[in-house]
């Protein structure tokens, strides 16, 4: 870690004994943290990145393509919103709908967030099951092609 | 004299629709007669904007139109920009670079493209070319504008003088929260603001949050995507608190302990202005126009180094008199977008014009 990384334009402030002080508290964390766990879970994110923004394939020959992205997984309406237009009876009629919606929203909530979780994991073991079969089925074509020959 | 003003879409609470609502009024106040309008009415707001289809009415080669633009407009919209004979000048606010919704949304990676492709057709209709930062006026310089000018955004703090949420000041006012705002969008990089968080979590400061407050209306891929690392890494106290009121909104920077962002493009930063307002200290990756806004003020960085991150904010939680130090800067900065201010710089740009 170089000592440049940090900007402070003021002239009271000794910026580069802020970053020492920074470096002695990064040094005295560095037995608690494993550097390659870090690095690990930033790899991790970047998985989850190009998980997330490519785009489905199109189904080869024999497979079964999961036509489903991840945010198809989230099932909670997050952005529901509540207005009106009328003028008077409006923001009467829209102030019982919020309570009406909150309230619904306090049971309702936690078990949709709960299903969207289950669904995103139910998602990744079946395009995991899906990758399996696929190379389970390439194996199949090998060892038949082989049986072929012979 | 008419100055008027026009946005392809004008919403209630947005930062340009904030925009455009200070400078009708210190427009008004110099003594123009000035009006907003867009291509797209809102149903909330037809009393205070109008639709170009009326404009007709207004225009005459002695007026001038400041043409906000931060997204792609229609052809029929450029057409009508092309066909009227006023003085034009273009007030740009940036455009996202297309690449980062590439993946997430398809729709905006298409309009933010469009949108640049529009800003050659914008150099010719339009005689000088205003950014809210240098750096938005630097890619205008790029794109072959001459006559250019900084109008910053109007930071005015009666707009949050409103009392703060109850519910958000009760849950939240206890433990080290770390604050974001923003819409949530790919160029943010909340997925390093989540890396910094482990660390803080584990490490640092157990007891700290973090709070995303943002939109992430079609940018709902990306959302799963944050949701998915939150899910992954194990996080615990991440608010995702979605689009909020602005009583809410004072509420959670009331709460907060500090400001982070790693965004990685920004045309401005009016997050950074209302952190320094509410007395938070902001930590933010140098990056497009934040040095700009914050002027000399706060702490600006420049790696995603996330252990170093984590423990900066960790002892700035532990250092009051440097946490002191950075707010009373950042309030000076403040000032200097207060509507007093850029009104000063509003009539120079007019007077450059010969108005």
């Amino acid at each position: 870690m170089s000592g440049d990384w940090l900007e402070i334009p003021d002239g009271a402030i000794d910026t580069q004994a802020v970053v020492r002080r920074v470096r002695e508290r990064v040094a005295r964390h560095s037995r608690d943290v494993q550097g390659d766990r870090l690095d690990e879970l930033v790899a991790t994110v970047d998985a989850i990145w190009a998980e997330v923004t490519t785009e489905p394939t199109s189904a080869r020959e024999g497979d079964s393509e999961v036509l489903v992205n991840l945010d198809d997984c989230d099932v909670v309406p997050r952005h529901y919103t509540i207005g009106w237009r009328a003028p008077i009876v409006g923001p009467i009629h829209a102030m019982v709908r919020r309570i009406i919606y909150a309230e619904v929203r306090r049971y309702l909530g936690p078990a949709l967030e709960r299903q969207s979780t289950m669904n995103r994991q139910l998602l990744q073991a079946v395009r995991s099951l899906t990758q399996q079969n696929a190379r389970l089925r390439e194996e199949i074509q090998s060892l038949r092609e082989q049986a072929t020959d012979s | 004299m008419q100055v008027h003003q026009f946005h392809t879409q004008v919403n209630h609470g947005d930062a340009i629709g904030n925009q455009m609502w200070s400078l009708q009024h210190l427009l008004r106040k110099m003594g123009y007669r000035s009006e907003v309008f867009c291509e797209q009415l809102p149903l909330d707001l037809r009393s205070r904007v109008r639709a170009i289809a009326e404009y007709e009415s207004y225009s005459s080669p002695q007026n001038l139109l400041l043409v906000h633009f931060s997204r792609a407009c229609s052809p029929d919209t450029l057409t009508w920009l092309r066909r009227i004979p006023d003085r034009k000048v273009l007030v740009y606010h940036n455009i996202t670079p297309y690449t980062f919704f590439r993946g997430v949304n398809p729709l905006y990676a298409e309009a933010a493209r469009m949108g640049r492709e529009q800003l050659t057709i914008l150099r010719a209709l339009t005689e000088a070319g205003w950014g809210d930062s240098a750096f938005d006026c630097q890619e205008l310089a790029e794109r072959g504008w001459r006559r250019l000018g900084v109008l910053p955004i109007v930071f005015e703090p009666r707009r949050y003088a409103v009392r703060p949420d109850r519910k958000v000041l009760q849950g939240w006012h206890e433990g080290f929260s770390v604050l974001s705002v923003g819409r949530l969008a790919p160029n943010k990089r909340l997925q390093d603001l989540l890396l910094v968080f482990y660390y803080l979590k584990r490490f640092v400061r157990p007891d700290a949050r973090l709070v995303l407050v943002g939109s992430g209306l079609g940018m709902e891929r990306y959302v799963a995507f944050l949701q998915a690392v939150v899910s992954k890494l194990e996080l615990q106290d991440v608010v995702f608190a979605g689009h909020i009121s602005v009583s809410q909104l004072v509420a959670y920077y009331q709460c907060a302990s500090v400001y982070l962002s790693m965004s990685v493009h920004e045309g401005f930063g009016v997050p950074l202005l209302e952190s320094a307002h509410f007395g938070v200290p902001v930590v933010a990756y140098k990056t497009a126009a934040v040095a700009d806004t914050l002027g000399g003020s706060g702490a600006l960085i420049t790696t995603r180094d996330y252990p170093a991150v984590a423990e900066l904010l960790g002892l700035l939680a532990e250092d009051q008199e440097l946490c002191g130090r950075l707010i009373a800067r950042q309030r000076e900065r403040v000032a200097d977008f207060l509507p007093g201010r850029v009104a000063e710089r509003l009539q120079a740009l007019l007077q450059d014009l010969g108005l």
